[in-house]
């Protein structure tokens, strides 16, 4: 035994001998000094989180698979910024991860080496998180049950967190344009455009295919019923999406209706809970409560058309399937006409619809001002600032008009920042 | 021989003290960040101290071994940033926002440190729990100038303290690590300046295990050797078994 283990120290000692010279000699060369040149491309990305009409289309932005694995699976190429300021991607968080649901979107650790805090959800919330990321107070989404770390008062640490928020809508009326300490300013910078309408449900009758923008304004004001009455005597019901999303905001102002009324409205009509949490965009969800309608009452809800195209050709991840095979459809309003034209998976936009200055929208990337600056964040900017930045790119535009989005309309403006102050 | 690591250790501690008494008279505020050893400007490709250069050359900073902020960025909030600020300005008096680092004087040449593409090095975060900072990028002076050309920020010539510092999450500094550079005019270089760097003499990273590695080498091949000896004696002496 003594024998044997003689010669195995002697091998352990030449090998760590050996070893110990390797090591030295590589020292000596510097092969041990050299640092790794491509480390994994989210080390240096920036982080976004926000709207649940475009995280679709921002998963394909970030190279990611924007569909559930299936035969369907496609891979986007990643917007990527300028050779010079380093070629830096984005990673994007999405508002309701597959299989989550507006009430439980869960948490999220958005930077390695970050805390956990709320999944945002809803352009209000990316822009609220954004802002507490800037100001470096903690944030947690108040309409949520705890969930996560930080979830409850005073909230979880996102100071640095985050780098951009998705946005549906432009900043809130009257908050434009920052004329705060640049610091405490958010850029709004339009990529491309979008619309929301209505869907319906009226067991397949298409008896309110057309609504006016009177009847809609009427139909959300009733706090009471949270209905009206057709003609025909049918009872057309209201529902809202939830609070905070850009689309809510959106239909809400396109409609003149605060959104304590539009949220009281929905609740009468027994079709959410007040504050609403129903999910924005998905259809699936309110065939769930249109389904229990009997004959004679209708429902509606405000949707984005871009998701809407989206989800039916087949881009994005499809939460209508089962609505739309039961009749669930877009609706025109007054005479914009329907507000897509084709039949999936083929569907376009109506750029009539998406050109109206009501029920037309701007979609956004919201960013910290001061990193837009002079002496700002040269990968940030070359991603979203200014005609040439990446995502105005011919190849961008291209892959948001695969996910129902107006690339053309929104040409003289894309990438031109406005101003607002944060939390708008 | 056993006594002398607790003179070492006990010289050691009353120079500490020393120091820190020295500090607390001159009137270090109570709030302010607390050196935690030198930084060192160093040559990227080689890793070695780096002590001249122009607006485009690429450097780096090097830390000590294992340089980590007192509590880490997932749980606790801490983040980390770099500076640049003028001699003048004592590092340990400085704060920070999410555009870089500011002091009671509010000196307009307070900036953080820019990556070689163009991006301000402001809250990152640390490792989880052990806080440690990690993933220093690499660094050029092409976004300043000495005369503040073209879209670069003025640097005029001077001295200035450089650094890496870890902040709370309501930007108060905690330890820094800092090491001084002086700016010359140069009217060869795009940005109309050069650089030194004052690099401290010792404490590159590297160094330590320089020394470690031949003297492990060293330590293993006698070891080895020893035990090979002590087993041919055994053998020699080693009555013959029948």
């Amino acid at each position: 035994m003594k024998k044997l283990n003689l010669k195995a120290a002697g091998r352990v000692a030449a090998i760590l001998a050996t070893s110990s010279m390797m090591a030295t000699l590589g020292n000596l060369v510097g092969v041990s000094q050299t640092q790794a040149g491509a480390d994994p491309a989210t080390a240096s990305a920036y982080v976004g989180v926000g709207s649940d009409t475009i995280q679709d289309l921002f998963d394909a932005y970030s190279g990611a698979n924007p569909y559930p694995a299936s035969s369907a699976t496609q891979y986007y190429t990643p917007l990527h910024g300028s050779a010079a300021s380093g070629n830096k991607t984005i990673s994007s968080w999405d508002a309701i991860p597959a299989g989550g649901s507006a009430s439980a979107p869960g948490c999220i650790v958005a930077k390695y080496g970050g805390g956990s805090f709320d999944r945002p959800n809803g352009s209000g919330n990316g822009i609220a998180a954004l802002s507490h990321a800037i100001d470096s107070t903690p944030w947690f989404n108040p309409s949520l049950p705890a969930s996560c770390t930080g979830n409850t008062a005073p909230g979880g640490n996102v100071s640095g967190q985050i780098d951009f928020a998705r946005s549906s809508r432009g900043p809130k009326a009257g908050t434009s344009p920052c004329t705060a300490a640049a610091a405490s300013c958010l850029s709004f910078i339009p990529f491309a455009r979008d619309a929301v309408s209505f869907a319906y449900f009226d067991h397949g009758l298409n008896e309110i295919a057309t609504l006016t923008t009177a009847q809609l304004q009427q139909l959300y004001s009733n706090t009471t019923t949270g209905s009206i009455t057709l003609a025909n005597g049918n009872i057309v019901k209201a529902c809202i999406t939830q609070q905070g999303s850009g689309t809510t905001g959106f239909w809400e102002t396109a409609l003149g209706i605060t959104d304590a009324t539009a949220q009281a409205a929905s609740a009468a009509s027994g079709c959410t809970a007040n504050p609403s949490l129903l999910e924005e965009n998905g259809a699936n969800q309110f065939y769930t409560f249109a389904s229990t309608l009997p004959a004679g009452q209708d429902a509606v809800v405000d949707f984005s058309v871009g998701s809407w195209i989206s989800q039916a050709n087949g881009a994005a991840l499809d939460r209508s399937a089962t609505a739309r095979a039961n009749f669930v459809d877009m609706g025109a309003i007054d005479a914009l006409g329907k507000p897509y034209t084709g039949t999936a998976p083929n569907e376009a936009p109506n750029t009539t619809f998406y050109n109206s200055t009501t029920y037309g929208r701007n979609l956004q990337v919201v960013v910290q001002t001061s990193r837009l600056g002079t002496f700002g964040d040269a990968g940030l900017k070359s991603l979203f600032l200014g005609a040439s930045a990446a995502v105005c790119s011919a190849s961008a535009q291209t892959t948001a008009a695969k996910f129902g989005f107006d690339s053309t309309l929104v040409g003289g403006t894309c990438g031109t920042a406005v101003t607002a102050n944060l939390y708008s | 021989m056993k006594f002398k690591p607790r003179g070492i250790a006990a010289k050691f501690a009353a120079a500490t003290a020393i120091t820190v008494g020295g500090l607390a008279m001159f009137g270090v505020p109570a709030m302010a960040g607390t050196s935690s050893g030198n930084a060192t400007i160093l040559d990227p490709a080689s890793n070695k101290p780096l002590n001249t250069g122009g607006s485009t050359t690429t450097w780096t900073i090097g830390l000590p071994p294992q340089a980590h902020c007192t509590k880490d960025t997932a749980t606790n909030a801490y983040h980390v940033y770099s500076y640049i600020v003028p001699a003048s300005v004592n590092p340990n008096t400085l704060s920070f926002t999410s555009t870089g680092p500011t002091d009671p004087t509010l000196n307009p040449l307070d900036y953080p440190l820019v990556d070689t593409f163009g991006s301000p090095y402001i809250a990152a975060n640390t490792a989880p729990n052990t806080g440690q900072v990690i993933q220093i990028p690499q660094f050029n002076w092409a976004a300043f100038s000495i005369d503040a050309r073209g879209t670069t920020a003025s640097l005029p010539a001077g001295t200035y303290n450089v650094g890496i510092a870890c902040a709370t999450g309501a930007g108060v500094e905690d330890v820094f690590w800092n090491v001084q550079k002086t700016f010359t005019a140069a009217a060869s270089d795009p940005a109309g300046e050069t650089w030194t760097a004052a690099n401290p003499t010792t404490s590159v990273p590297e160094t330590p295990t320089a020394i470690l590695l031949p003297l492990s080498f060293i330590a293993i091949i006698g070891v080895g050797g020893g035990m090979i000896v002590l087993r041919r004696r055994r053998n020699i002496e080693a009555p013959i078994a029948v």
